[in-house]
This record gives structure tokens, C-alpha cells and sequence, in this order.
């Protein structure tokens, strides 16, 4: 892959969360890459790119952070991890893959996007399609973990 | 003033019903898929000012919503405003052909939703 789809994503994601959650989302050490089995924080937005990149999307976190997230996105406190919460990820890693996805330098769609809820979450990367990872972090939420794969077919 | 909203995301509808009250709009309905927003323009006979339509729906996309609303007279003269997200770019120039009044890209600020309705409120 010679262009950095990553760098597509996060500016992707330093956009959605600026202008949906009013807050700026800076990076977090280095970006890194992973295959095999990968742990994955206790909520995760998974979504798939389609077209001519094939690949996912992934935005992840703690629970107590997608608490705080989403209740900045609705204007509510929500105390528990409920339907409203993982609503609201799964439409902040739709959001945030559709501006990535505009910014590819090949055609890409959307598919529907989807969680994995619950402790211990693993996923598993493919040696010919491997993950990028960045964490990044805002004032208000804490950290989250970005993370995509993606080749031209 | 009434207002339908289609999107499959909870989130989304009380996103954009929040930013609907702020403009003193209250009469909301919401549907969660273009199949269940379709029967409820013609079970409310209708009655719409304005109708948001998300894009990228299961069941019945927003495009194909918009066909079957355009195609019928009862409601080709509804406004209908597209919410998309950045990457739907092709679609939107469709949808713009096959007569969607307006569009707001995700992601938006309030005002930026605000901003596109305000013209179909009176
Ligand atoms: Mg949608």
C-alpha cells in the first residue's frame, strides 16, 4: 500500500469529532501495525470498505470513555452501556468511514457498520491485509484506539 | 410544521431532532429504515413539511426512498433533504438528479443542519 490510509482516517476522525462532539482528538504515541490475534478495547465499531479498497475500520474503547462519548453526542448522561451508547459508536465509526473513504485516492463504499461488545474482545488480521493502529485521546473522553485495514483490488 | 425523519441510527434521529426543537420544530416523526419511512408518509397521509433522509440505510436506502417518494404525486413535492456521509459523493448527484431538495454531509455541527432546513420552515 503505498499511501497512508491512516492518515486518511484520522484526519477523518479529528474532523467528525470536532464538529459532532466539539472536541479535538490529538494522537497518542506512535501509529503501529498488527497480524494475528489483536486485543481490542470493550467497545468496538467495526465497519468494511468496499469498491476498489477493500478492507475495515475499526474505532475502539473502554466502556466508561463510549459512556462519556455518547453523552456528549446526544446531551445526556448515560451511566450504562445500553443500546444508545453502542448506537452512537457504531455511528461515529460510520461517520468517521465515510470521510476516510472520500479522502482514499480510490473509489471505496460503506458497508453497515457493527459492535463487538464485552471484555477481552480479540480480532484476528490476515498477514496480507494487515491492521494500523493510532491511539488518540481528547481532554473530555480519553483514549480510543483507530485502526484500519485496506489494499486496492 | 411537520417533520419525518428516516435514518437507521437512533443516534442520528435524536441528533437531528435535537437540532429540529432548537428551531421551535416539535411535531417529529421518526422512522428507522426507508421501508418503515415510506409507510409512514402514506399513513400520515402525507402530512409532511419536510422529510431528513439518511443515505445509507438497510432494507430500503435512502436513494431508492427517494424514488418512490418522488414518483408518487401524493408526495412529490415534499422537501426532502439527504443526510450523507462524505463518502456517498456519486450518490449525492444522483439523488440531486432524481430530486432531493438539499444535502447535509456527515459529519455536521447543528448549525450546519440547521442552516439547510431553515428554508423549508414556515
Ligand atoms: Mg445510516
Amino acid at each position: 500500500m503505498n499511501f497512508d490510509y491512516l492518515q486518511d482516517c484520522m484526519d477523518a476522525t479529528v474532523n467528525t469529532y470536532e464538529k459532532m462532539l466539539g472536541n479535538v482528538p490529538v494522537v497518542v504515541g506512535e501509529r503501529y501495525t498488527q497480524t494475528g490475534i489483536i486485543n481490542v478495547h470493550d467497545v468496538t465499531a467495526l465497519i468494511g470498505f468496499n469498491g476498489d479498497g477493500l478492507g475495515s475500520l475499526l474505532i475502539s474503547m473502554s466502556q466508561e470513555n463510549a459512556m462519556k462519548t455518547i453523552s456528549k453526542f446526544l446531551y445526556t448522561e448515560l451511566t450504562e452501556v445500553d443500546d444508545d451508547v453502542l448506537d452512537g459508536v457504531e455511528e461515529i465509526a460510520n461517520i468517521v468511514a465515510g470521510a476516510a473513504a472520500a479522502r482514499f485516492k480510490f473509489k471505496t463504499g460503506l458497508g453497515l457498520p457493527t459492535i463487538l461488545l464485552g471484555e477481552k474482545q480479540r480480532i484476528h488480521g490476515n498477514e496480507d491485509a494487515p491492521w494500523l493502529f493510532i491511539t488518540m485521546k481528547t481532554e473530555a473522553f480519553g483514549e480510543f484506539t483507530l485502526g484500519a485495514t485496506l489494499k486496492e483490488v | 410544521m411537520r417533520v419525518l425523519l428516516i435514518d437507521d441510527s437512533t443516534t442520528m434521529r435524536k441528533i437531528q431532532r435535537r437540532a429540529l426543537n432548537t428551531l421551535g420544530i416539535e411535531d417529529i416523526d421518526e422512522a428507522p429504515n426507508g421501508k418503515e419511512g415510506v409507510d409512514k408518509l402514506q399513513a400520515e397521509s402525507y402530512s409532511y413539511n419536510l422529510v431528513m433522509l439518511d443515505m445509507n440505510m438497510p432494507e430500503m436506502g435512502g436513494l431508492e426512498v427517494l424514488k418512490a417518494v418522488r414518483a408518487d404525486p401524493n408526495s412529490n413535492n415534499i422537501p426532502i433533504v439527504m443526510c450523507t456521509s462524505v463518502a456517498d459523493k456519486e450518490q449525492v448527484m444522483e439523488a440531486i438528479k432524481s430530486g432531493a431538495s438539499n444535502y447535509v454531509v456527515k459529519p455536521f455541527t447543528p448549525e450546519d443542519l440547521q442552516k439547510k432546513v431553515s428554508k423549508y420552515l414556515s
